[in-house]
């Protein structure tokens, strides 16, 4: 009971600098955190630092953590591409740079679809992913650029973790070989009737589905789902049926021999 | 009077020679009974092969098929033609059944993420559509089973939860199926032989073989067997025609079934019906020799367990959660 007891965690000088260390790296990051992204957005970093930045992304102790690997050394892939199924693709279309209105607002007349529910709706576009003046392709943590079908690598700026799993198969969904992936079959009675030969496979290429395919990047948690039928119950097993009846009280065995006698 | 005995005489001679007509229809019947027995079996099927098969030759020729793993090449070939004709005559469909060996180098391996299942019982339904399963009565291989959040109590579990959307406040979401166990107690408790550990460690079970007495569905722990109680019925539009041999061709009453992880898919390197159909991606499955494969990294770098680990069946079917 003394090792849990507050004071004694408290005695601890050790523990103690430990904790006040954190809460301040914290805090620093928390105050400083929107302003260094504001220095970053006026003053991109150069090649070098990209370069840096992205080494230090795809080696940093983080990624390494669980089986000591890198998701370099991933098994290969390929992802089904986001961009056909983009509603407003090539996005400069509309967004040009000259007219380009970077104010906070709510959408009410662009994109009304859109919740900014990422990160508890603390991200503006242009703070986090999107990449002004080019809009057709994404920005990543250091300033690198990241196209709509590689959008997974964006994720893993923040969400190194679930990326990791990504990339060798712990998180997401294999959807297997496709030679045409605008045809991989969505619906389970698709592919059971119409493309049995477009099925994935468990050996073999890799075939991912993009993080966009499942999440909403701009509301990313799971939506509750409809449920398939129940199942039947067999005759006899239905709920209530071993219940006592209104009319007819059921009789223990007890009762009738009772009865009986 | 001597017409008389002679007519009587004439129709009492074939008594005193024996040949009555009761005699000669019990002779009659032994002598093709033993005609059946001794060379109906073999001649019969192979002409009925031949010409096209009829109702009684196959019968005769299911009578006298041995087990599975007993039969040659051309037996099983000829085992297969007449389940083929068999479903075409109970069905309307002309199905295929394949028998496709497994992969050398190969043991399947299944891992579901309790975390990201939902309880959306979209396996259920794949499973049903792709492994021919009676739909009435209704037989469905996997049970998910909706548990009070924090607890573990199996008994406490309800299948036939029935709420608007999932998943359900305060509920967590345990799909159950076969877990190919590696140590499986069924294959020991089956009087005949009828089911067996695949070398791809797959339990199966030859259907013709199966005597129901229902033995492995006592001993299994994980409920995973399922009985064919009647006749299983199923529409011409709703069979699969992609069969094997010892998975989703055609059942018969009497006789127990289970998942076979697809086989008639998983052999050929396809991923099983349920993975495919889960919209949660809550299901993984691959090679378990193969250290490259995404089942491996699961187990490597995953919070893994399985479920009743202590009754030391072995299984290959693993849970973990982010």
């Amino acid at each position: 009971m003394k090792l849990i007891s507050g004071k004694t965690r408290n005695n601890n000088p050790v523990r103690l600098a430990v904790l006040l260390a954190l809460v301040g790296t914290a805090s620093v990051g928390w105050f400083f955190g929107p302003l260094l992204s504001e220095a970053l957005a006026k003053n991109p970093p150069g090649q070098e630092e990209v370069i840096k930045g992205l080494k230090a992304r795809n080696n940093s102790v983080r990624g390494r953590i669980n089986s000591g690997k890198t998701i370099e050394e991933a098994p290969g892939f390929k992802v089904k591409p986001r961009q056909p199924s983009m509603e407003f693709y090539p996005c400069d279309d509309c967004h040009d740079q000259d007219s380009m209105d970077k104010r906070v607002r709510i959408l009410e007349e662009e994109h009304p679809k859109i919740k900014f529910e990422h990160g508890g709706g603390r991200f503006w576009c242009y703070d986090a992913c999107h990449n002004p003046p080019d809009m057709n392709v994404l920005q990543g943590k250091w300033g690198d650029t990241i196209g709509f079908n590689e959008s997974y690598k964006l994720c893993g700026d923040c969400h190194f973790e679930r990326q990791k799993d990504w990339y060798f198969g712990g998180h997401g969904k294999r959807v297997g070989a496709f030679s045409d992936p605008k045809a991989i079959p969505l619906t389970y009675k698709e592919f059971l009737v119409k493309d049995r030969e477009k099925i994935g496979t468990w050996q073999g290429e890799r075939v991912l589905l993009n993080c966009t395919a499942c999440h909403d990047p701009h509301s990313p948690s799971i939506k509750p789902y409809k449920l398939s039928p129940v199942p039947l119950v067999r005759s006899g097993l239905e709920k209530g049926s071993h219940e006592p009846h209104a009319a007819q009280p059921h009789l223990q065995i007890w009762d009738r021999l009772g009865k009986k006698h | 009077m001597a017409d008389e005995k002679s007519q009587t005489s004439q129709a009492s001679a074939p008594v005193k020679s024996g040949f009555s007509r009761r005699k000669l229809l019990r002779r009659g019947s032994l002598a093709g009974l033993a005609a059946m027995i001794f060379g109906g079996g073999s001649v019969v099927a192979k002409q009925a092969t031949e010409e096209g098969g009829s109702s009684f030759s196959d019968t005769v020729g299911t009578l006298f098929q041995d087990h599975y793993q007993k039969m040659s090449k051309e037996e099983i070939a000829e085992a297969i033609a007449r389940i083929e004709r068999q479903a075409k005559r109970d069905y309307g469909a002309d199905i295929k059944v394949g028998n496709e060996p497994p992969i050398p180098g190969v043991v399947f391996g299944y891992a579901l993420n309790v975390s990201k299942c939902k309880g959306v019982r979209k396996c259920v339904e794949a499973c049903m559509a792709e492994n021919n399963q009676s739909r009435d009565p209704q037989i469905q291989y996997i049970r998910v089973l909706e548990l009070d959040q924090g607890g573990m109590e199996l008994g406490l579990s309800n299948h036939y939860f029935d709420s608007e959307t999932v998943p359900a406040k305060g509920k967590w979401y345990l799909p159950v199926q076969c877990h190919q166990c590696e140590n499986p107690p069924c294959t020991n408790a089956c009087p005949v032989g009828a089911t067996w550990k695949e070398p791809d460690g797959v339990i199966v079970v030859d259907y013709n073989w199966c005597i129901g007495c229902r033995f492995c569905m006592a001993a299994c722990p994980y409920w995973a067997r399922r009985f064919n109680w009647a006749d299983p019925k199923l529409s011409a539009e709703e069979i699969n025609t992609d069969t094997h041999y010892l998975s989703n061709r055609p059942r018969y009453r009497g006789v127990v079934e289970k998942c076979t992880y697809c086989l008639q898919r998983t052999r050929k390197g396809r991923l099983p019906a349920c993975l495919e159909a889960c919209p949660t991606g809550a299901r993984v499955f691959g090679n378990l020799l193969d250290p490259n494969s995404d089942i491996r990294y699961v187990l490597e770098n995953k919070t893994v367990f399985r479920l009743k680990s202590d009754l030391g069946t072995d299984p290959k079917f693993w849970y973990f959660s982010d």
